[in-house]
């Protein structure tokens, strides 16, 4: 599969302080690419440099092999569904998508259709003719992400798609986008949920503090950094956390030792991306 | 291209329509501004700094010597001036009023109690009719001012008065003067004044002075009139070209500037409306889709540009068909409706795009349609402004829009005349554009 998007030794400062720091990486076309960081790793200005609303001090961006971002070509086939909400709260949702797919040049008939095929894809057709203003939080986000989706981008890039979102709408939403990626969209995913990408996503680039930490995909992220599983039990009325890197041997330990009358409700959680990101980083990935 | 700019002015428009505040202040707050404010319009309050154009037709000691008083006076600012140009500035808008001192008027003013009495011609722009009664007082009390320093001055009143008698005698012997009954009164007070100032009792009696005068001025109202010597002044009034059939109403004046109010509106909302497209993001969201920059802001622009339409077509309708306001050129009219929609749309993408957040955006709307209503003269007659704000009166595209407003209404000009007007809307309106797109577009490039 050839390379969607190049990046190459991107770096950027916000005065003076350093956001990005020579990061590079590339997303081949058809995958689900997560960039997983806590906030203020420096992904939404990633996301902005990839579509042209930033400028990068150094490196060099390419897009669709040859373009530049925001270049017509470009601007054309990606799709961008922002962290911050971009939508006119005092237009319905149908208004929304007519505003933006018109200035996609879609065009009568296509508009159309585009417009209902995404209400569809979203789940908000019964809410087309409702002002944004009067929907919910999980609602705003799937508008966000149909308008984004309109125009059939090559590239689809969501910022953070799911947050602040109830768990129903996040569903939604996570269905929506594999739906996409069967379509043959190639998306570039972030978020600091590190689940979302171990459903979701085929490679994983880790950023912290404007750096790359790791780069691979989810099972080959575990299987390099996440080496402990969590062991958990109870044992008089108290919750003990063990990490081990062989966890049937010391579960075999626990159940031969003299305690095993006490314990109960023993479980083993395998290795996550949030193990990972505090073996790469020292830190939690939490906020 | 064209799509994508008429979709963002439809979207602009349906986003103002839906907002409250911008509905509010773009098309009803002008309307009760127009309707007040016309039916307040005769109402005024203490007044300096009024325009008036002087003419010295008589060039005498004396007339000129009114004109250096008038000039000395904190009420007015004299620029003297020829008849022609006098009225034309009058009937321009740029001078309040004009005051016409004809030949003879030192004569008959030296002359005090001779049965002359110093008459002058007054033009008031109708606009400003509220300051006529005002000025004419002015007038009166420098006169009047003039002529008490005579009676005190009482070596010169004694040469007056025995001037007068002089006069009167022989007006009497020669028959010149009709009822004589009259004219022996008038010889016997001219006497006993005589006979007072020689005394030099007359600075004590303060009080037959002012008895005499108000005998005089009771006379003065009857029908005969030539018996008018006390009266320091008479004021002529000439109507105004403009003014031919009869002075337009308070509706003719205050419909332009609630006009201008529903465009000062108009320019906040779509000011404001580009910020907040940035703080929610949809202006990334444009800026990433396939719509060119410039086609975001002329689309914008082209919404500004037809509410301010809307409005005042609105408006002059209104005051036309409910308030009876004259629209005498409406072909002039349109012209100077395009010029002036064109001026404010320029305006508001400069506005908005050097307005980076909602606060800088309200205040640099609010603080600049504040200057340049004050300064236009739009909200608060000119007479009202402190002095060094008439100059950059010259640069408020509120005034220039109000007189291109009143030039097709009431003003009569021809197109010559409306041509620098229309000039400058257009002239401020494609700056302001064009300054706009480049900081818009260099903006983007420098982040
Ligand atoms: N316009 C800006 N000016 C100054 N600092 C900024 C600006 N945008 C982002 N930053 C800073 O850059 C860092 C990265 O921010 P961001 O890219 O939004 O992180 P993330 O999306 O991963 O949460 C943060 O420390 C943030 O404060
Ligand atoms: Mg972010």
């Amino acid at each position: 599969m050839p390379d969607i998007l190049i990046l190459d030794q991107i770096s950027k400062q916000f005065d003076q302080r350093k956001v990005i720091n020579q990061l590079s990486f590339s997303v081949k076309e058809g995958e689900i690419f997560g960039l997983l960081g806590p906030n203020g790793a420096g992904k939404t200005t990633l996301v902005n440099i990839m579509t042209g609303l930033l400028n990068a001090e150094h490196g060099r961006v390419t897009l669709f092999e040859k373009h530049a971002p925001g270049d017509n070509f470009a601007r054309a086939n990606i799709g961008l569904a922002s962290q911050s909400l971009a939508l006119y709260e005092d237009l319905t949702a149908e208004e929304n998508l007519r505003f933006f797919g018109k200035m996609h040049a879609l065009e009568k008939n296509a508009l159309k259709t585009a417009v209902s095929q995404t209400l569809a894809v979203v789940g908000l057709e019964d809410r087309a003719n409702q002002r944004v203003k009067e929907f919910s939080g999980g609602m705003k986000r799937r508008l966000n992400l149909a308008v984004a989706i309109l125009h059939k981008p090559k590239l689809l890039i969501l910022d953070e798609p799911t947050v602040g979102v109830d768990p129903q709408s996040r569903n939604a939403i996570m269905e929506s986008i594999q739906t996409l990626s069967d379509q043959g969209h190639s998306i570039i995913y972030t978020t600091h949920y590190m689940e979302e990408v171990e459903k979701l996503c085929d490679r994983v680039a880790i950023i912290d503090k404007g750096q790359l930490v790791a780069l691979d995909s989810v099972n080959g992220l575990l299987q390099t950094h996440g080496k402990s599983h969590r062991i958990r039990y109870s044992q008089d009325n108290k919750v003990i956390t063990v990490d081990s890197d062989n966890p049937l041997q010391k579960i075999r330990e626990l159940l031969n030792s003299e305690q095993q009358a006490r314990i109960s409700n023993l479980s083993v959680q395998s290795p996550t991306l949030e193990q990972v990101f505090l073996n790469l980083t020292g830190r939690e990935l939490r906020d | 291209m064209t799509n994508k700019l008429l979709a963002v002015t439809q979207k602009d428009l349906k986003l103002l329509y839906r907002d409250k505040g911008g509905f509010f202040f773009t098309f009803i707050f002008p309307i009760i501004m127009a309707v007040f404010f016309g039916s307040m319009m005769s109402g005024s309050g203490g007044i300096k700094g009024i325009s008036l154009q002087v003419v010295d037709a008589d060039q005498s000691v004396i007339s000129k010597a009114f004109v250096d008083k008038l000039d000395a006076a904190a009420e007015l600012k004299v620029v003297l001036s020829d008849e022609a140009t006098a009225r034309e500035t009058v009937r321009k808008g740029k001078a309040a009023a004009y005051l016409i001192l004809p030949k003879g008027f030192g004569e008959a003013k030296g002359n005090l109690f001779s049965g002359k009495t110093a008459t002058v011609q007054l033009g008031v722009d109708p606009k400003r009719s509220a300051i006529k009664g005002l000025l004419q007082g002015v007038l009166m009390s420098y006169a009047a001012e003039d002529m008490q320093s005579a009676f005190t001055d009482t070596s010169k009143m004694s040469t007056q008065i025995d001037k007068s008698l002089a006069e009167v005698r022989q007006a009497r012997d020669s028959g010149e003067l009709g009822d004589n009954d009259k004219t022996d009164r008038l010889l016997d007070f001219l006497d006993n004044l005589q006979e007072m100032v020689a005394t030099d009792s007359f600075n004590n009696t303060s009080n037959s002075n002012e008895n005499s005068a108000g005998n005089t001025a009771d006379e003065n109202t009857s029908e005969e009139n030539e018996f008018n010597g006390f009266q320091p002044l008479i004021i002529e009034t000439q109507a105004i070209t403009v003014n031919r059939d009869g002075p337009p109403s308070g509706y003719d004046v205050s419909f332009p500037q609630g006009i201008l109010w529903g465009i000062l509106g108009c320019l906040s909302a779509f000011s404001l409306s580009l910020v907040s497209e940035r703080n929610q993001g949809t202006l990334s969201r444009l800026l990433v889709s396939s719509a060119n920059r410039s086609t975001i802001l002329a689309g914008k622009a082209l919404a500004c540009f037809l509410t301010i339409i809307f409005i005042a077509v609105s408006l002059l309708l209104l005051g036309k068909l409910v308030f009876g306001i004259q629209i005498r050129q409406p072909d002039l009219m349109v012209v100077s409706l395009v010029a002036i929609g064109f001026c404010f749309s320029g305006l508001m993408i400069l506005f908005s795009v050097i307005s980076k957040s909602e606060k800088a955006a309200s205040g640099i709307t609010w603080a600049a349609m504040m200057l340049m209503a004050m300064a236009g003269g739009g909200m608060i007659p000119l007479a009202f402004m402190p002095a060094w704000m008439t100059p950059v009166s010259q640069f408020s595209p509120v005034k220039w829009s109000i007189l291109a407003l009143e030039g097709p209404m009431w003003r009569q000009f021809s197109l010559i005349e409306m041509l620098p007007v229309v000039g400058v809307l257009f002239g401020i309106g494609l700056v302001s554009f064009l300054l706009g797109v480049r900081l818009f577009k260099w903006q983007s490039s420098s982040t």
